[in-house]
């Protein structure tokens, strides 16, 4: 699995805060906010700042799980147990 | 609102024509998209080319996303439909953001500047894309 963290803020404040916080997953440049307008993280281009959501995309490059609601402190976790079931072998 | 409108898309049309022959052309056809002055070509050299016999843009229609990505090029443009032909490749073209559509492709630098691209994980891994608000939220 391979997870990217994406806000606006530029690349030194992305560097400092993966130091911060001892990342271990690149964060994307989205300075202009051009991906979050396509993901939907904000409405407008102009919006402050982006909405917390992720989006789960598997193997095939299909959209999986959109999740809205995002708890920043279990956050990690949710998305492994999400990826985790989305491998379990289907049962039929 | 328009069919165009509905889906969250706003139309131009573009010729190398000045800006007083697109006001009457406009007026007569009564359109309700505008029409941009590619008077010095530039435009039309990049995207749809030029026909030199007639000294004036080819006739495409390029679908650009919201992001600014291109997702549809259509070089058949057939005069009498296009129309309806638009409004069926916006349909088509323009990414849905929804569990079992499709993600659309991307290619994004990251902060190590190193440059990622979406589909190059096809097969290979699945991705979590998390946006968040800011780094270091409370400042």
């Amino acid at each position: 699995m391979q997870v990217f963290g994406i806000t606006h803020n530029d690349a030194e404040s992305h560097q400092k805060f993966t130091e911060a916080n001892k990342l271990n997953f690149p964060l994307l440049l989205d300075t202009n906010r051009n991906l979050a307008l396509l993901f939907g993280a904000v409405k407008k281009l102009d919006d402050e700042r982006l909405k917390r959501m992720a989006i789960v995309i598997d193997k095939e490059g299909k959209i999986v799980k959109i999740v809205k609601e995002v708890n920043p402190s279990t956050h990690g976790a949710d998305l492994v147990e999400i990826v985790k079931n989305l491998e379990k072998p289907k049962s039929n | 609102m328009s069919e165009i409108e509905k889906n969250e898309t706003v139309l131009f049309g573009v010729s190398v024509d000045s800006v007083d022959s697109h006001k009457r052309f406009k007026t007569e056809q009564q359109f309700g998209f505008s029409l941009l002055a590619d008077t010095e070509f530039e435009v039309s050299k990049q995207y749809s080319g030029v026909m030199e016999r007639f000294n004036a843009s080819k006739r495409t229609t390029f679908v650009i996303d919201k992001a600014g990505y291109i997702r549809a090029i259509d070089k058949k443009v057939k005069v009498k439909t296009h129309g309806e032909d638009v409004v069926k490749l916006l349909k088509k073209a323009l990414p849905k953001i929804k569990v079992g559509q499709f993600a659309p492709d991307f290619i994004v630098m990251d902060s190590e500047e190193k440059q990622h691209q979406l589909s190059k994980f096809k097969d290979k891994k699945n991705v979590v894309l998390s946006f968040y608000p800011r780094d270091f939220g409370n400042r």
